[in-house]
C-alpha cells in the first residue's frame, strides 16, 4: 500500500491536543491497533495523527476466557479483558520500533487499583511516550478497575490528578465511559484535575445470548458494544463534553468514514479515534484522512478549525421572504 | 442461484508427494517454507460457488476463465493458512456483516483460492448465496500452515482429521501429501455431510463417520475410527474441527505418543494480531493468538482444559 506524501496545496489537517501537535486528527483507538506496527503494511503508523496502543497494565494481563467477540445489532461486542504484555515488555520490545517508524505514540493505561494506574503512568512517562490515555472506562473487568473509576467523578478526578503528577511533562488524556449520570460533570472534574484532553466514548456495556443453548455468547457474559450503532450516542456525549470543557475532546464511536469524523468535529471534537473500523478494514484510517482533505477542498476551507464546534443548535435564521416585519 | 457443481483442479495439478507444489508455499528444498504472496487486500470475484451439503458450500475466487486472476491469487499459499473474506460491496448495498470472516484455504485452483465454508449465520449465508461474478474482498494470506508449524511435515505420513467444516483446509494437504495422508471425515448428521461423489474426487482412501448414523460412513464420532487406526499404526495427526473434537484427539494423541497439530479456530476479528479476540490458553499460562501463532499449531502447546 503506497500513499503519496501530502502535497503543498493540501488543506491543513493539523490539530492540537494540549501541548501536542498532531499531523492530522485521525488516531488509532486503543485495542484495535495492537502495539502499533502489526498493521504497518496496511496503515503505516506515521501516517496517523497518533497511535494509541493496546491498554497497558504494569504487569502482563491474560484477559478473559471463552468467546471474546460477537457481532450484534450491527455492531461488535467484545470482552477481551485487556490482555496485554505489560508496560515493561512494551517499552522494551515494541516502543523503540514504533518510535523509529515515526509514529506519535499514546499509551492507554489500565489498573485494578490507583496504585497500579500510577505505577504504569510513571513507568511509561519515563519512556519515549508522547502522551498517556487514562482508561477509566473499560467495561470488561470483573475486579476493580476501568469503569469503576470512570463512573465516579470524585474517584476519576483523584486518579487523574495523581496520574498527571506521576506523568510529569507527558500530557494525560482521560478516556471516559458513556454510561454515567452526568457526563459534563465528569468531564469538568477531570479537566480541573489537570487532564490535557478527554476522549470518549469507550464501549457501551452490552451482551448477546444464544437462545438455543440458553447461554451468553461471550465467556465474560457481558462486554462492550462498539461500531456503527454507538455513533449517535457518542455524538451527543461528545457535544455535551465539548460545550462543558475547554480542553480538547477526542471523539470516538463508530467512525468509519470521513463524514463520520467530520460530524464529530462539527459537534466539537478536536480529533477522532477509529477502532472497530480498523478491524473491518485496516486501511480505513488512511481513507478517512484522505476524505477529510477532499472535503475541506470541496468546501473551500483551509483548516479543520473552521468546522470544529460549529454546530448550530439555535432556531434556524429566518429566510428574507418569511420576514414580514 | 449459485454456479454449476464442478470440481476445479489444483492450479499446479496434483503434485506428487516427492515434488510438493511451490504454489502451496512449500519450498522443495524441504528446509523452509516460502511465502511468495504477501498479506494483502485483493478485490476479486466469485469464480464458482457450489453447494456441497445442506449447509456447506465451496467458494472459488478468481475471475472468469478468459481473464487473468488478480495478482497473488494463483500462488496463494494454503496448507492450513486462511484468509478474511466478505461479500463487498454487499448485494443491494446492505451491511449484514460488520467484520470479515476467517476461512482456511481449501486448495488453490486454476482460477484462484477455494474455500469450503459452512453457512452458520448471516455473513456465511450471504457468501453462500453469491452468484458467480459477485465481488468479494479477500484479506490474506494469514496465519501459519502445517508447513510452518511442522517444517518436516512432508517426510511424514499423516492422519488428517476433519470434523464438519474442519474439512476446510484438507484438500491442499491431501494434494501435497498424496499417499502419505489418510483423511478421516466426521459429521453430526446426514444433512451436514458433503456429497460423497465430490469427496471421492479428491480425498483418496478416506474414512467417514456420522455421529447419528443417518449418513454414510461408520456410526459414531470420528475419533473411533481414528483410535482404531492409531492402534494399528501410530502416525502424527493434523485435525481441524470443533474444539471438543480437538480436545478428544489431543487426549488420543497423547496416549499413543504421536505428534498432533490442530487447525484450531475461535471467533476472530482482525486476523492480524491486534485485537486479541482469538487469544487462547497455552500451557504454562502463556497466551497464543491463533491468527499469528496458528491456526495450525502444535496442539500439545494448548491447555485443552482451559480451552474447552
Amino acid at each position: 500500500m503506497t500513499v503519496s506524501p501530502q502535497n503543498e496545496d493540501q488543506p491543513d489537517l493539523q490539530v492540537r491536543i494540549g501541548p501536542l501537535v498532531l499531523k492530522n486528527p485521525v488516531i488509532a483507538a486503543s485495542g484495535t491497533f495492537g502495539y502499533g506496527l502489526e498493521l504497518k503494511d496496511f496503515c503505516p503508523p506515521d501516517r496517523l495523527g497518533a497511535v494509541i496502543v493496546k491498554g497497558l497494565s504494569r504487569t502482563p494481563w491474560p484477559g478473559n476466557s471463552g468467546h471474546r467477540i460477537v457481532e450484534a445489532g450491527g455492531g461488535l461486542i467484545n470482552s477481551i479483558g485487556l490482555e496485554n504484555m505489560g508496560t515493561e515488555a512494551f517499552v522494551r520490545k515494541a516502543l523503540p520500533k514504533l518510535k523509529a517508524a515515526g509514529a506519535t505514540v499514546g499509551a492507554n493505561i489500565i489498573g485494578h487499583s490507583v496504585e497500579e494506574y500510577l505505577k504504569a503512568a510513571e513507568y511509561l512517562a519515563a519512556a519515549d511516550i508522547d502522551f498517556l490515555e487514562l482508561n477509566v472506562s473499560c467495561p470488561n473487568l470483573s475486579s476493580p478497575g476501568g469503569l469503576s473509576f470512570g463512573s465516579d467523578p470524585d474517584l476519576a478526578a483523584r486518579l487523574t490528578e495523581q496520574a498527571v503528577k506521576y506523568a510529569g511533562p507527558v500530557p494525560v488524556i482521560v478516556k471516559l465511559p458513556p454510561m454515567v449520570t452526568d457526563i459534563a460533570l465528569l468531564a469538568k472534574r477531570v479537566e480541573m484535575a489537570g487532564a490535557a484532553g478527554i476522549s470518549l466514548i469507550n464501549t457501551i456495556p452490552a451482551m448477546s445470548v444464544d437462545l438455543k443453548t440458553r447461554r451468553p455468547i461471550l465467556g465474560h457474559v457481558t462486554g462492550g458494544l462498539s461500531g456503527p450503532p454507538i455513533k449517535p450516542v457518542a455524538l451527543r456525549l461528545v457535544m455535551i463534553c465539548a460545550r462543558s470543557v475547554k480542553i480538547p475532546v477526542i471523539g470516538i464511536g463508530g467512525i468509519f468514514t470521513a463524514q463520520d469524523a467530520l460530524e464529530f468535529m462539527l459537534v466539537g471534537a478536536a480529533a477522532v479515534q477509529m477502532g472497530t473500523a480498523v478491524l473491518t478494514d485496516p486501511t480505513s484510517p488512511l481513507r478517512v484522512i484522505k476524505g477529510l482533505s477532499a472535503w475541506l477542498k470541496a468546501e473551500n476551507m483551509t483548516s479543520l478549525g473552521q468546522l470544529i464546534g460549529k454546530l448550530q443548535t439555535g432556531p434556524p435564521p429566518l429566510a428574507p421572504k418569511d420576514n414580514l416585519g | 442461484m449459485t454456479g454449476s457443481f464442478k470440481y476445479l483442479p489444483s492450479a499446479a495439478g496434483a503434485p506428487s508427494p516427492s515434488e510438493p507444489a511451490e504454489t502451496n508455499g512449500w519450498s522443495p528444498a524441504g528446509q523452509s517454507f516460502v511465502l511468495s504472496t504477501p498479506t494483502q487486500i485483493i478485490e476479486t470475484l466469485v469464480a464458482d460457488n457450489a453447494i456441497l451439503s445442506s449447509d456447506t458450500f465451496l467458494l472459488t475466487l478468481g475471475t472468469a476463465p478468459d481473464q487473468a486472476a488478480p495478482k497473488g491469487l494463483l500462488d496463494f499459499p494454503a496448507l492450513g493458512r486462511f484468509a478474511r473474506l466478505r461479500a463487498w460491496p454487499e448485494p443491494g448495498g446492505g451491511s449484514i456483516a460488520l467484520l470479515d470472516r476467517p476461512f482456511s484455504v481449501h486448495r488453490v485452483t486454476a482460477a484462484g483460492p477455494q474455500f469450503l465454508i459452512r453457512a452458520v449465520g448471516p455473513a456465511t449465508e450471504l457468501l453462500k448465496a453469491l452468484p458467480v461474478g459477485s465481488p468479494v474482498r479477500l484479506l490474506g494470506p494469514l496465519g501459519r500452515g502445517l508447513d510452518a508449524a511442522c517444517p518436516d511435515f512432508i517426510q511424514k505420513s499423516w492422519y488428517l482429521v476433519a470434523g464438519g467444516a474442519g474439512l476446510g483446509p484438507m484438500a491442499s494437504l491431501v494434494d501435497t501429501l498424496g499417499s502419505k495422508a489418510r483423511l478421516f471425515y466426521g459429521e453430526r448428521t446426514a444433512g451436514n455431510q458433503v456429497s460423497q461423489w465430490w469427496l471421492n474426487s479428491w480425498a483418496g482412501d478416506y474414512a467417514a463417520s456420522c455421529d447419528d448414523g443417518t449418513g454414510y460412513g461408520a456410526k459414531g464420532p470420528i475419533t473411533l475410527p481414528l483410535a482404531e487406526a492409531l492402534q494399528d499404526s501410530p502416525r502424527p495427526i493434523f485435525a481441524c474441527g470443533p474444539l471438543p473434537m480437538l480436545k478428544a484427539i489431543a487426549k488420543l494423541a497423547k496416549s499413543y505418543g504421536v505428534e498432533f497439530f490442530a487447525g484450531a479456530e475461535t471467533r476472530m476479528a482482525c486476523g492480524l494480531g491486534v485485537c486479541m479476540s482469538c487469544s487462547v490458553a497455552g500451557i504454562d499460562g502463556q497466551r497464543l493468538r491463533l491468527c499469528l501463532d496458528g491456526p495450525v499449531i502444535d496442539a500439545h502447546r494448548l491447555d485443552w482444559e482451559v480451552m474447552v
